[in-house]
């Protein structure tokens, strides 16, 4: 996998390689990021780190990112502190669970290399 | 010894849909099933009932064992479940009060208590981990604290012949566990397999969220006859889980699904911390074995703590949300302009400008709180939420966002508030040696 980025990457939304999950506990939100295919995980393990993740949400995320690796499973957990304004018991938010967390996350562009997109679409 | 146990997972939360647990029952040739019905707070929702001279359990209770002891009773599938909520008693003199009615007289009803621990926190004043500070700190008054209990106490009542368990604050993925520790005899220390049997029970804890609810995307990812959606099976050996559904449901089980559930609310992969043992599963591998069957194994258990988890309750005043519709050219800017006068009208009311206030367009940006920009939408609702510490200021607080129809901007409408009472919980520990579940067949 390239390391650095290329003039060849594409900007590509992570809804395109993966899928996701939230839940909550408290004021902690957590995200199970979920690659379709098993073999971008190595991929986005480089591309999708906690400090991108924390940088990506800003103000929605005071606390720490997390992101804890199940390389047998091929998957990713993202766990958020002080997340939810407060949890389900106290904030004043429109989802106040945070259950569209993980769909948010997806809306965030990464840079993929072409000949790595090229073999993930035609797949 | 059986080689394989079959648990369904009926419910995964206090009014999930009667029909999925119905249609488990009918077709999932189940040996017990588990009935989650207690979210985080639940419990001091339902404590705050029952003080209030109402039931500590779910207000239906009757109507949903009407339908659910039947198919379960005339199939001898046992019931494992924390429906007993604040009243474990109470709640099985319902359920023995529709067995009976039902001609389903033999049936045995076990309760598990001893999670209400509201005396202890008052006399140990314990630290809590959101504040830490001790409880006496918030100066409010304790609604409830119920420690989160095992799956023995449950085990040793289906030992002794219960065909319903009713427990109050168990641990969701215990109501699973119970039966397994039961069925193939494993003892505290047999830390891998009780670790198995957590996992089981996380991943049909909350009924059909493994079997392709929270997938659908409404576009790539699609899931069959969703309208039907079938609830879980944990087919359970010493060694594996495979996960699978009812058939001739809707729905869908394959590797996504299974791994979507298996991340919901989970925090460190290798300590996921329960009373009866802390699995760890960073070496644990999954596979299709077939049509919606997903095989889950390699889960290892570390031992469990010392301590049990407890969430106390406390008031946490009046929820009021208010809203406003606006539609058309500049609707997002009108709504923003009307949220500008409100905040402006709320500042002038002494007793609410201190309160907590939020203002959120939805359709804009309510809960797309990162990403990049999207396309303005044609028409948005402005939600004003105030948390007040009494039901009048509350309503105070809704009447602004009602006026701003004839004194706001242009083309308000579809005007629509709520109050409610809310509760919040605050977790702390306490040495699980100080607290005693128990359980006993009721007559």
């Amino acid at each position: 996998m390239a390391g650095t980025k290329t003039a060849a990457d594409l900007r590509v939304p992570l809804y395109r390689l993966a899928h996701a999950r939230s839940g909550d506990k408290g004021d902690r939100s957590n995200i199970g990021l979920i690659p379709y295919r098993e073999d971008d995980f190595e991929l986005l393990a480089e591309r999708v780190t906690a400090a991108d993740v924390k940088r990506y949400f800003g103000d929605a995320v005071k606390g720490e990112v997390v992101r804890h690796d199940l390389p047998t499973l091929k998957v990713f957990n993202f766990v958020l502190e002080a997340a939810l304004s407060g949890g389900v018991n106290d904030s004043l938010a429109v989802d106040m669970h945070g259950k569209n967390r993980g769909m948010i996350l997806l809306c965030m562009e990464i840079d993929v290399p072409a000949d790595h997109w090229a073999a993930a679409t035609e797949s | 010894m059986s080689e394989v146990v079959r648990v369904g997972g009926g419910a995964g939360y206090l009014d999930d849909r009667i029909e999925g647990a119905v249609e488990l029952l009918e077709r999932g040739e189940l040996d017990y099933v588990m009935l989650d019905y207690l979210a985080e707070r639940t419990l001091a929702i339902l404590q705050e009932a029952k003080q209030a001279g109402g039931v500590g359990f779910a207000a239906d209770l009757d109507r949903r064992m009407r339908e659910i002891l039947p198919p379960a009773a005339s199939r001898g599938v046992k019931i494992v479940s924390n429906l007993g909520g604040a009243d474990p008693a109470g709640a099985a003199a319902v359920v023995r009060e529709v067995a009976d009615s039902l001609d389903f007289k033999d049936l045995k009803i076990a309760v598990v208590e001893g999670d209400d621990v509201a005396d202890l926190v008052r006399e140990l004043d314990p630290v809590l981990v959101e504040t830490g500070e001790p409880f006496s700190h918030l100066g409010k008054e304790l609604i409830s604290a119920n420690a989160y209990i095992g799956a023995f106490e449950m085990a040793a009542a289906i030992g002794a012949g219960a065909d319903v368990v009713l427990a109050g604050r168990a641990a969701d993925p215990a109501l699973a566990l119970a039966p397994l520790i039961h069925e193939f005899g494993w003892s505290r220390d047999d830390l891998d397999r009780l670790a198995l049997g957590t996992m089981a029970g996380h991943l049909i804890e909350c009924a059909g969220q493994v079997t392709g609810g929270q997938f659908a995307d409404g576009a790539a990812r699609e899931v069959p006859d969703l309208d039907r959606l079938g609830f879980p099976i944990a087919e359970v050996g010493e060694d594996a889980i495979v996960i699978t559904k009812a058939p001739g449901t809707g729905g869908r089980v394959d590797r996504h699904t299974v791994l979507s559930q298996l991340l919901y609310e989970l925090g460190d992969p290798s300590a996921y911390i329960t009373p009866d043992v802390t699995p760890d599963i960073t070496a644990a591998r999954i596979t299709e074995i077939g049509s919606d069957r997903v095989r889950f194994e390699g889960v290892r258990g570390k031992p469990r703590p010392e301590t049990l988890k407890v969430l106390c309750g406390v008031d946490n005043g009046y929820l009021a949300v208010s809203e406003i519709v606006y539609a058309g050219y500049n609707a997002v800017a009108r709504a923003r302009l009307s949220a500008e006068i409100l905040r402006k009208r709320l500042h002038r009311d002494r007793q609410i400008s201190n309160l907590p206030t939020r203002m959120d367009i939805v359709g804009v940006d309510s809960v797309y709180v990162a990403g990049p920009a999207m396309e303005e939408t044609r028409d948005v609702r402005l939600r004003v939420a105030v948390r007040a510490p009494d039901r009048e200021t509350a309503q105070r607080a809704t009447r602004e966002t009602e006026a701003m129809g004839i004194n706001g901007p242009a083309g308000g409408g579809g005007k629509t508030h709520s109050i409610r009472h809310t509760v919040r919980t605050y977790a702390c520990f306490i040495d699980r040696e100080m607290i005693t579940p128990a359980w006993r067949m009721v007559a």
